[in-house]
């Protein structure tokens, strides 16, 4: 394959790129990806399956995002599409932990809100992730529409109808 | 945030963290994601191993150290098959799911083709990619890779268009476009001629120039001694570049992306991948009277 010397402008600068290693990504960001899938999942077990399932699936492909920069929006997305695949197919993968380093387990304390997390698992699968991405994760319509795939109309709708129908369960305690 | 109760947003964050993550589980995740890159590399080297070996091959055969040497003719190997997407098939589908998704596909207007893969046809020719690599298959089950299919889109077809539409299908467990590159090869822009569009469907050619032109570049460095047995430069991971770049460790070097941004223009980015960082740099890949220019590009990637 011949290459012309002239066209060779000249040696060409690296510009370092430091991207995080992924055991620095998972430090990072696995506390957060954590909360949001338990509260869209309501159980901890499922929800570090799905947290685990989500790194294994982005790490697999770090190198192919479009922006490394933007890791968390990648797995803020991804553990939605998890938890509704898991959701829609109606089984999941039990967790690796079980099977990589048996039988220690750890005693899960009861949740001290269960009142709570048993109406967030009473709403509709939108309206759950709509809650738990605007009122958890603090992102705006806006940034919730890009994650759920749908419009700012709509995620507006999925929040308010959500909140009202926990208000509801709760008996107004929330408010 | 007016639209946020803040006391039910007080109570929802108070559940959240219950929740905590637990030490043990960063080495699984790390260890399932280093199979799964194993195993997803091995899996598209699958699907692109043709066009690598044919631009290995080329730039070996056509790399001279003096002068240029213009390209062969544009449609020599245009007629090369090729597999656009590769759609893995659940490994619980059923003998009659199979054709039913065979039957799905060859009615799809896009798709020119589609050849299945059997769970022993993927291995064996896994093994025959890494014939030199036994470890990677050494200790493999001959049932560990998916059944496939792998899919010749039609001309002007959009690769991750079609596989998302692929996805939906039942019985697809996963599927992968050909390392999206193939779409934007055959989406050259307007003004495109038929040659400009058939040199640029050669993903293997520009690889070959551009490994081409990496190897000039080193020549002044004593090029010889980064090369293998076959004069070949190798620039995967603990390759013979690696001494180029002692310290931090040269880890691997990849052709990120290869984007048409005229009729017979192309940037390339490349990549070179250190322990704890990496570099980046976009080439520019010019056609011009039957012959590829490449030039030292700006530095920093210009991602697709």
């Amino acid at each position: 394959m011949g290459v012309d010397d002239q066209s060779i402008t000249g040696v060409a600068r690296w510009v370092p790129v430091k991207r995080p290693s992924l055991a620095e990504l998972y430090r990072t960001h696995s506390p957060g990806a954590l909360r949001l899938a338990y509260l869209l999942t309501g159980e901890r077990d499922l929800a570090q399956d799905l947290v685990q399932d989500a790194f294994v699936r982005l790490f697999g492909r770090y190198r192919d995002l479009r922006d490394s920069n933007h890791f968390e929006a990648y797995l803020r997305k991804t553990i939605v599409n998890l938890s509704k695949d898991h959701r829609r197919k109606g089984t999941h993968e039990r967790s690796y932990l079980s099977r990589y380093a048996p039988p220690e387990r750890v005693d899960v304390p009861p949740t001290r809100d269960d009142e709570l997390r048993v109406a967030l698992m009473q709403l509709p699968e939108r309206q759950r992730a709509a809650i738990a991405l605007r009122y958890l994760e603090d992102l705006s319509e806006q940034q919730t529409a890009e994650v759920m795939d749908t419009s700012v109309a709509a995620v507006k709708s999925l929040t308010q109808r959500g909140a009202a129908a926990l208000r509801q369960q709760l008996g107004g305690e929330a408010r | 945030m007016n639209t946020i109760d803040d006391n039910l947003q007080q109570r929802l964050k108070r559940l959240a963290d219950e929740v905590t993550p637990d030490a043990r589980v960063e080495q699984v995740v790390l260890a399932r994601a280093h199979v799964k890159r194993r195993l997803t590399a091995m899996m598209s080297g699958l699907v692109i191993v043709a066009m690598l070996i044919g631009g290995i091959a080329g730039a070996s055969m056509l790399w001279q150290p003096k002068g240029t040497t213009p390209l062969p003719p544009a449609d020599s190997d245009c007629d090369n098959p090729r597999h656009d997407v590769a759609i893995y098939v659940d490994d619980a589908a059923t003998g009659a799911e199979i054709e039913g998704l065979r039957a799905e596909l060859e009615a799809d207007e896009e798709v020119e083709a589609a050849v299945f893969f059997s769970k022993k046809a993927a291995f064996e020719e896994f093994k025959q990619h890494y014939a030199d690599q036994p470890e990677f298959w050494e200790n493999l089950p001959e049932d560990a890779l998916p059944m496939s299919f792998r899919v010749t889109l039609v001309d002007g077809a959009n690769a991750k268009q079609a596989a998302r539409r692929f996805k939906t299908l039942p019985q697809v467990e996963d599927v992968r476009a050909d390392s999206a590159m193939r779409e934007r090869w055959t989406n050259p822009g307007n003004g495109s001629t038929p040659t400009t569009e058939c040199i640029s469907e050669k993903g293997s050619q520009v690889r070959g120039l551009v490994r081409s032109f990496m190897k000039r570049r080193i020549s002044g460095a004593g090029a010889e001694r980064f090369l293998d047995a076959k004069g070949r430069l190798n620039f995967g991971p603990g390759g013979n570049l690696a001494p180029l770049y002692p310290d931090p460790p040269l880890e691997d070097f990849q052709i990120v992306f290869v984007d048409p941004v005229g009729e017979g223009s192309f940037e390339v980015g490349v990549s070179l991948v250190f322990q704890g960082g990496t570099y980046e740099e976009t080439l520019s890949v010019q056609r011009r009277a039957g012959r590829m220019f490449i030039s030292g590009g700006r530095p920093g990637m210009k991602g697709p």
